[in-house]
């Protein structure tokens, strides 16, 4: 375990060009949830540690398209607080509820979350598949990035050393979706083995407008298999098509872990793995489906 | 690098030197001798190291200590007034809650909060508020009951 300084900026100027002059020495610190445990393992060993927690980054709010903004430095608990959020995307309050421990989400925050870059990450195949984006900042300016473009790999995302993230940004949920997220754990406060995220739009009661679905934690960053979803949208959803979409997505497990042999066998082995993905997106799809028929009729 | 921080711990006011990487558990153990919160696996995972920050429980050994400044802490020893157990103190002994004692500290912490928010809890929203919290003796049944039992005591002593 290395010594570093703390510093505290008051604002976002100050700490934008705190993390400008330390370089790589420094590392944004958050709710310090992934960044402490890293750094007595001594995993990393930053000189500075820059708290952000004084910078006003939290808060939920409402956009006039009725979307929502989230504060970076929103804690975990602080969303499951938010009656907005609760009401108008019911399914990421589900999902946040069965994140770490109490203790964990008082802490944790969004934007650690995401910055972290983990692979199982619980919120990131949820955001990937609402279409969500980032906003981040640093001395020369703001930039809007679309979630997609975010994940390197694991640890690393396009945010340069001097950028803090500032919001997440989710478009409105129609009344015609339906979201989940379904993972797979060995026990509660355990990480994902793997997490399946699918996000319908419905046309009609019968046809499928939009689909995605997004696979967690059994890749370096969470993937969108696009050739899955593909096979919902614009057909009517029935047991056929669901289950050609869960083999697609169990398919493109094998064609990610080849790029992470370290993920298999780590948490589980990799047909298994398959196994969990194909009967997680099966069921996810059906959930999603019956949620978005539910908010149609209501 | 030394920074000088205030908080109140337990309602008592302390203005206290601290270095950039102490950990609020060692600042509440070593520094003001509150041994009750426990130091178990430094790494967020078994909640012996719960402490209420601001009203709500976090694990002491994921805070540092100079993030405390200025907040409001309560450890166990805060509970009791005086001599007089907190309810939820007394329930645990009478359930027989308590074994080796090592998780009592953090587990009656994560029970206060609970019953702060909620003072009608589900067993369901019991095992929730726990699930950080990790005992090794007792499995955990004996817990729920005493969180139960001393939510009726505390909602029967507001009548
Ligand atoms: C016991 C335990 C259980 C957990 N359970 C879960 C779980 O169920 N699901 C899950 O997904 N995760 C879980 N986690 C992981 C972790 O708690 C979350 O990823 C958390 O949201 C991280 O947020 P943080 O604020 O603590 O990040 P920090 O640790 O403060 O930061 C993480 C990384 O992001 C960078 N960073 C943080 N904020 C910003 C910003 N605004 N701009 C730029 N960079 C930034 C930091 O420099 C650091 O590298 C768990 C962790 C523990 C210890
Ligand atoms: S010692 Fe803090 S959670 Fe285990
Ligand atoms: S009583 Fe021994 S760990 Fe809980």
């Amino acid at each position: 375990m290395n010594r570093f300084d703390y510093l505290k900026p008051a604002g976002i100027k100050e700490a934008c060009t705190i993390l400008a002059d330390k370089g790589s020495k420094a590392k944004p610190l958050a709710g310090g949830t992934d960044l402490l445990v890293r750094w007595r393992k001594g995993k990393i060993s930053p000189e500075y540690l820059v708290d952000l927690k004084g910078l006003g980054l939290e808060g939920v709010s409402v956009s006039k398209d009725g979307g929502i903004s989230i504060g970076a430095l929103s804690t975990l608990n602080s969303l499951l607080d938010s009656e907005y959020i609760c009401r108008n995307y019911s399914f990421l309050t589900e999902i946040l509820d069965d994140m770490g421990s109490v203790q964990i989400r008082n802490r944790a925050t969004v934007g650690g979350n995401i910055c972290n870059a983990s692979s199982t990450s619980d919120l990131a195949p949820i955001l990937l598949a609402l279409g969500a984006k980032a906003k981040a900042v640093a001395l020369d300016g703001e930039r809007e990035l679309k979630l997609e473009t975010f994940f390197l790999s694991p640890g690393k995302t396009v945010l340069s050393e001097n950028e803090i993230l500032t919001d997440i940004q989710l478009p409105p949920f129609s009344k015609k979706s339906g979201a989940v997220y379904l993972k797979m754990k060995r026990n509660a406060m355990d990480l994902a083995l793997a997490g399946v995220a699918v996000f319908l739009t419905l046309q009609d009661e019968d046809t499928c407008a939009a689909a995605k679905i997004v696979l967690g934690a059994v890749s370096p960053t969470p993937v969108i298999v696009t050739q899955a979803s593909d096979e919902l949208v614009g057909a009517r959803i029935n047991e056929t098509n669901i289950e050609k979409a869960a083999d697609l997505t169990a398919k493109a497990v094998t064609l990610v872990e080849k790029e992470v042999r370290p993920i298999d066998n780590v948490r589980a082995s990799s047909w298994y793995r398959q196994d969990v993905v194909k009967s997680l997106t099966a069921q996810a799809i059906e959930i999603a489906y019956k949620r978005a028929l539910q908010s149609i009729k209501k | 690098m030394k920074h000088t921080i205030s908080l109140k711990v337990n309602g008592e006011s302390y203005e206290i030197d601290v270095q950039s990487e102490t950990v609020l558990l060692d600042l509440i153990r070593e520094k003001l001798d509150l041994t009750g919160t426990k130091d178990g696996c430094r790494s967020g995972e078994c909640g012996a190291c719960t402490v209420m920050m601001n009203g709500v429980p976090v694990n002491s050994c994921m805070v540092l200590a100079v993030e405390a400044d200025g907040s409001e802490i309560t450890t166990i020893e805060g509970l009791s007034k005086g001599e007089e157990l907190h309810p939820i103190q007394k329930s645990f002994i009478e359930k027989g809650a308590v074994q080796c004692g090592y998780c009592t500290p953090g587990m009656i912490l994560s029970a206060k909060a609970l019953l702060d928010r909620n003072n009608d809890p589900t067993s369901e929203e019991v095992k929730k508020a726990i699930r950080g919290n990790i005992c090794r003796c007792t499995g955990y049944q004996k817990i729920e009951e005493a969180i139960m039992d001393a939510a009726s005591t505390m909602r029967g002593d507001e009548k």
